[in-house]
């Protein structure tokens, strides 16, 4: 598998292919490699931020959180302009803090967030 | 009988004995002594006596029953009678007692006495009085003993929200609708949870409804200051974020080097005094006060990787060149990790067209360079990922491989 991007978990190495949608990690204790569940998106310059808890692949059409307990990932739309194109991504501890070097406005902060379900008394 | 009765001014005196009897038993009753002369002597003997109660010293209205006291004992004019008009009679009005008797004996009619007494206050029933009267906001918190006013003596809806201190309701006052935020929410209210089973939500009476809600999860961010973008058809620099600021630096034709802070939204240019030559593909690792780039290509046309580099002050705004010293190779395309006390650079792509797996560690409190074994090392190469995972540098993947390795700098293997 070739990797174009990787994160650190702190006990993982996350490697994955935004093409491929396709992810392994390697567990530092025990020597091991594990095949993940693919990503939902296909993105060859998706960028991986590790939250603490979840890996977060941004920024293609959506933004895909795998959850580190359940190995489930989300998917919701992004929002992202299409003319931004992130080359970095930074985990700034509530959002993930892209630049985009090319682009008169190279900031976009992303907020992965849950989505939200609606309540109405009859 | 002739009969006159004359009625010294001690009622007030009996009210007197009756104030201190009724602090003993509460009740109405109170005793009535008087003084009974028949013609002009005082009489010893068994008289009946009337009393009556008038709302007027003459004429009026009769207040309460009549009462009567048969056989009573009279000696030396001297005579004692409890009176009972019962409980609501004397309620501060004025009232006037009207005597009448008759001898003990006789079953006839009874002598009106005149004029009517007057019934006037002991002086502890003036005090009593002052009860019945008491003047609006007369009762201070003083006159209340602690815990004794009971809700039951509290008006529904007399409590307004100004007699409550601000932030004196705690949640657990509070019931779990209220909680919720639904106490009171009329019909139709909608409320969004991040739950898709709210049980507290249900149990309130409300149902879920409609699709899931997506808030917007991407903001192109609108900072204040200059930034000119790169030419996409150039090389593109690199940022690092130091917790604060995201610092950007390397072009290999431009002079790219901003810092955002976060705090304040505003992108500022950084200092260039000192900054190593313009160049992409290089490393860069943050220490915690300190920006360290090194390597990269520093013209393309020519492909001159360079092996200097140089630290950034984020403090200062000024930049230390890094020794060359000892120094690895030049080279594009490495990686470098901090471990706390060095930057470790390893790998990357060297000038004459073959991957490396070289690397050295740069201390940066000694300004100087150490190589790193390539006993074990993995096979050279370029745009591979490295992580520092708190002992080891961790190296995998690059120019297609599969591999990686794992580096002990305390062993040097």
């Amino acid at each position: 598998m070739f990797a174009r991007s990787a994160v650190w978990t702190g006990t993982h190495l996350v490697v994955f292919d935004g093409l491929t949608k396709r992810l392994k990690r390697y567990s530092l204790s025990t020597d091991t490699w594990e095949t993940l569940p693919a990503s939902p998106e296909s993105n060859g310059n998706a960028l991986g931020v590790w939250t603490g808890s979840s890996l977060v692949l941004v920024p293609g059409a959506s933004i895909a959180v795998l959850d580190w307990n359940t190995l489930a990932w989300t998917a919701k739309a992004s929002g992202k302009p299409n003319s931004f194109h992130g080359r970095s991504a930074h985990w700034i501890g509530d959002s993930a803090l892209l630049f985009d070097p090319t682009s008169a406005l190279p900031l976009l902060r992303v907020r992965p967030q849950n989505p939200l379900y609606l309540y109405v008394k009859p | 009988m002739n009969s006159i009765a004359r009625f010294r001014p001690i009622l007030a005196a009996l009210c007197f004995f009756s104030a201190a009897a009724s602090a003993v038993a509460q009740g109405s009753a109170f005793t009535y002594q008087g003084k009974l002369t028949d013609g002009g002597s005082a009489p010893t003997g068994a008289y009946d006596f009337r009393f009556i109660l008038y709302n007027a010293d003459a004429g009026g209205s009769q207040v309460g029953t009549t009462l009567t006291a048969d056989d009573v004992a009279v000696t030396a004019g001297a005579f004692t009678v409890v009176l009972d008009f019962g409980p609501n009679i004397f309620d501060g009005q004025a009232r006037w007692l009207e005597l009448a008797v008759r001898q003990g004996a006789s079953t006839g009619f009874y002598t009106v006495l005149s004029p009517r007494q007057p019934v006037t206050p002991a002086p502890y029933a003036i005090f009593a009085a002052k009860a019945g009267s008491v003047a609006n906001g007369g009762i201070t918190a003083a006159q209340l003993a602690p815990g004794e006013v009971t809700g039951a003596a509290i008006a529904c809806g007399a409590i307004t929200a100004d007699k409550i201190p601000d932030g004196a309701i705690s949640t657990n006052k509070l019931s779990p609708a209220v909680l919720a935020g639904l106490g009171g929410t009329p019909s139709g209210a909608v409320l969004m949870s991040q739950d898709p089973n709210a049980t507290n939500l249900t149990a309130a009476g409300y149902v879920r409804f409609g699709s899931e809600v997506i808030a917007n999860q991407s903001e192109v961010i609108l900072f204040n200051g200059d930034y000119q973008p790169c030419d996409p058809n150039q090389s593109f620099p690199q940022s690092i974020w130091t917790g604060s600021d995201l610092v950007i630096w390397g072009s290999l034709f431009e002079s790219v080097a901003y810092r955002y802070n976060l705090a304040s939204n505003r992108i500022s240019i950084i200092s260039g005094a000192g900054a190593p030559i313009n160049c992409d593909s290089h490393t860069t690792v943050w220490t915690g006060t300190e920006m360290i780039v090194w390597g990269g290509r520093t013209n393309s046309q020519s492909d001159l990787y360079a092996n200097t580099g140089g630290r950034y002050r984020v403090n200062t705004d000024t930049w230390v060149p890094t020794s060359i010293s000892g120094a690895p190779t030049g080279r594009r395309s490495a990686t470098a990790v901090w471990t706390g006390s060095e930057m470790i650079v390893w790998g990357g792509y060297h000038q004459t067209g073959s991957s490396l797996n070289t690397g050295g560690r740069y201390n940066p409190r000694a300004n100087s360079w150490t190589p790193v074994s390539t006993v074990n090392a993995p096979a050279g190469r370029s745009l591979h990922a490295a992580f520092w995972t708190g002992t080891q540098m961790i190296v995998w993947g690059g120019d297609a491989l599969a591999t990686g390795g794992l580096y002990n700098p305390l062993t040097d293997s």
